[in-house]
């Protein structure tokens, strides 16, 4: 992926660049919001990542800046501030995901790889059909499959699913799947996330077959496609 | 009785009041009407000595009767009455009586059927040779002058009696609505309402100028307390982002391949860098919730069906670490709140119990309506508790017990319920459920439908 990072401390954008260029991106940093419209206007990049407080002008009024010049590409905004207002008025800004510095790179990556998917999915309907391999999930029908057999699966169990199915080769860490499936904007100190996994696995793998759950130590959980 | 409270102060001023005029009223009465006693009964004396002076003489009868009718003429003399006997028949009279009265002092009234006189007295004296005087006066300027003298006195010490009651009363009712209004803003502040403050109107009364040095008071506490917040919340992120360099160096080091040897090292630096920006993120969220910004999002929340949905999002954990998850009876009620930090509460405590206590304990979830708008809810179980002296620890952000906070906790479960409890005007008490800890948390409550 080609990336912009727009980070005014530059240490902290040279190691997250550093991190994010084993990962396999092209990472440009721009330290303020004038070089980032410079790069911008030179290069096309895949996603942004924008650090909230910058100097000049801030990462919020760049964003608005940036979309109403219709400029869609999809932003993660950081910032050191983990408070759900500022959570909730960057996105509503126009900001597409948001992590809490200190960034985890594959934490930032995985949500850089469903960002950009996701991206994929404008012409997805909210009815559609998610298929990875051989399960099929029908949010519409709450109902999902595997080799055509039913699988009988509790409810957040299915969200589980559903959101490991719509993401599937990507991975989910565990801090995206408490956002989307529990909602939660906060961390619970227990486990939650594998015991559901535990549970789904054994659901999947009740008729048999391999499980298609792959664990990525140290970080969640794919849906093999 | 003991003069603690407002009120027993008003009503032991009142009685004592009550007491000191009904005391005063009764002495003007009494003493008034032994003074004219005593005057008339002098009067009397002094007349009759005038007619019938105690030297004995021959001709008494007819000295005395000459006297007696120029008193009787006397005008000074008409409202006095007159008895002249001889062996006990009238000689001179003005008035008549159907009685014989008694020698010396003697009281009359009505019964005597005297016209004019209901009230008065008698002087009857022996002055020698059968000869009897007997001299009447009024007690009573007019009739049923006592009557109207009482109804004179109720009147006016009622009508002091009414004002001072009245006075005492409005005294009492004004400081008593400026106590409740100082109470209420101090409840509101208890419960975390930094902003509150008691009324204040223009004047320079000392009520007002109480209120103002109060509220100024508050003003000064809270922005310390605001100050004590900001550097707080200044030092987790300050912090934050060394530490964040830190694990990201750490992070870069550990793929480097000359790090191999020492890369199960590198590991637990970086667990020990996450488990101090896990600190950080504690504080900085603890420091969200004092702040109070959270209360612009308080809507209605079906305090039962969030426990229900939370509770059974945790079963699939307390079955993975074997622990037994009861929802006891939970009653329907209604809170004010944030729907998040709500959740982020009942999780925490099913959390603590599970974290805390060995397999096979039970964990036991309750909700039920207290009295006054209130709900209570209790995570129980019976695992090894808390001593009842290290239970404040568990719930202050720096206290953590002993042993209790293992490798991934940082230990502020407790005191993050504690803070959204207040934050919900509600508080946090640590018992003990024989066997086992008991947290009970107490929450205002909307009325329900």
């Amino acid at each position: 992926m080609q990336l912009l990072i727009v980070e005014d401390d530059e240490e902290l954008a040279a190691q997250l660049g550093e991190q994010l260029a084993r990962f396999g991106h092209r990472v440009t940093i721009a330290g303020d919001g004038r070089r980032a419209n410079q790069a911008l206007g030179s290069t096309h990049f895949d996603a942004i990542i924008l650090d909230r407080i910058l100097p000049m002008m801030d990462g919020l009024s760049l964003l608005k800046d940036l979309r109403d010049h219709h400029i869609l590409t999809p932003v993660i905004m950081m910032t050191a501030l983990g408070q759900s207002r500022q959570k909730i008025e960057g996105l509503e800004s126009g900001a597409d995901d948001y992590v809490v510095k200190p960034v985890d790179p594959a934490e930032l990556n995985a949500r850089l790889q469903a960002l950009v998917r996701a991206r994929g999915w404008t012409e997805q309907r909210e009815d559609e059909t998610l298929r990875a391999g051989d399960v099929v999930v029908s949010p519409a029908r709450h109902s999902a499959w595997r080799n055509g057999k039913t699988l009988r699966l509790q409810k957040t169990e299915f969200k589980v699913l559903t959101e490991l199915a719509r993401n599937a080769g990507t991975p989910m860490t565990r801090a995206m799947l408490l956002e989307r499936v529990w909602n939660y904007d906060f961390e619970p100190a227990t486990n939650l996330v594998d015991a559901y996994i535990r549970r789904l696995r054994i659901r999947l793998t009740e008729f048999g077959g391999e499980d298609p759950i792959i664990t990525i130590r140290g970080l969640g959980y794919m849906l093999r496609e | 009785m003991l003069l603690k409270s407002l009120r027993a102060l008003t009503i032991a001023f009142l009685l004592l009041f009550l007491s000191v005029t009904l005391a005063t009223a009764l002495g003007i009465y009494f003493s008034g009407r032994s003074t004219t006693d005593h005057l008339i009964e002098r009067r009397m004396t002094a007349v009759s000595m005038m007619i019938a002076p105690a030297a004995v003489e021959a001709d008494r009868l007819e000295d005395i009767r000459s006297r007696l009718i120029a008193a009787i003429q006397d005008r000074d003399m008409a409202d006095l009455g007159f008895i002249l006997l001889k062996d006990g028949k009238p000689v001179v009279s003005n008035m008549r009586i159907d009685r014989p009265l008694p020698v010396g002092l003697s009281y009359i009234d009505g019964a005597d059927r005297i016209g004019g006189l209901s009230h008065g007295r008698a002087l009857v004296r022996d002055v020698g040779q059968g000869v009897r005087l007997a001299v009447i006066a009024k007690t009573e300027p007019s009739d049923n002058d006592g009557a109207s003298r009482k109804h004179i006195y109720l009147l006016g010490f009622g009508s002091i009696v009414a004002v001072v009651l009245a006075a005492a009363m409005t005294f009492t009712l004004i400081i008593r609505k400026r106590m409740v209004e100082m109470r209420r803003a101090m409840d509101a502040i208890s419960k975390g309402d930094l902003s509150r403050r008691v009324p204040v109107n223009g004047s320079d009364t000392v009520f007002n100028l109480q209120a103002q040095a109060f509220n100024r008071m508050l003003g000064c506490v809270t922005d310390r307390m605001e100050d004590m917040r900001h550097m707080a919340n200044g030092v987790a992120h300050e912090l934050r982002t060394p530490v964040a360099r830190l694990r990201n160096q750490l992070n870069l080091i550990a793929h480097d391949p000359q790090a191999a040897p020492v890369r199960d090292k590198i590991g637990k630096a970086q667990a020990q860098a996450d488990a101090l920006l896990g600190i950080f993120s504690a504080l900085l969220r603890l420091a969200e919730i004092d702040g109070g910004a959270r209360r612009a999002n308080f809507a209605p929340i079906d305090l039962a069906s969030l426990i229900e949905e939370c509770v059974e999002e945790l079963d699939a954990v307390a079955e993975d670490s074997a622990h037994r998850l009861v929802t006891q009876s939970l009653e329907q009620a209604m809170v004010h709140g944030d729907r998040q930090l709500l959740s982020q509460m009942i999780v925490n405590l099913v959390e603590n119990a599970l974290r805390h206590t060995p397999a096979g304990t039970d964990v036991r979830i309750s909700l039920s309506r207290e009295q006054a708008g209130e709900v209570l809810l209790t995570v129980a179980d019976n695992g090894p508790g808390i001593a009842p002296a290290d239970r404040a620890k568990a719930l202050d952000r720096f206290g953590r017990l002993a042993g209790s906070a293992d490798a991934d906790g940082h230990g502020f479960g407790l005191p993050l319920v504690a803070s959204i409890a207040r934050l919900h005007g509600g508080s946090v008490e640590l018992g003990d459920a024989q066997p086992g800890l008991k947290v009970d948390v107490l929450l205002p409550s909307q009325p329900v439908g």
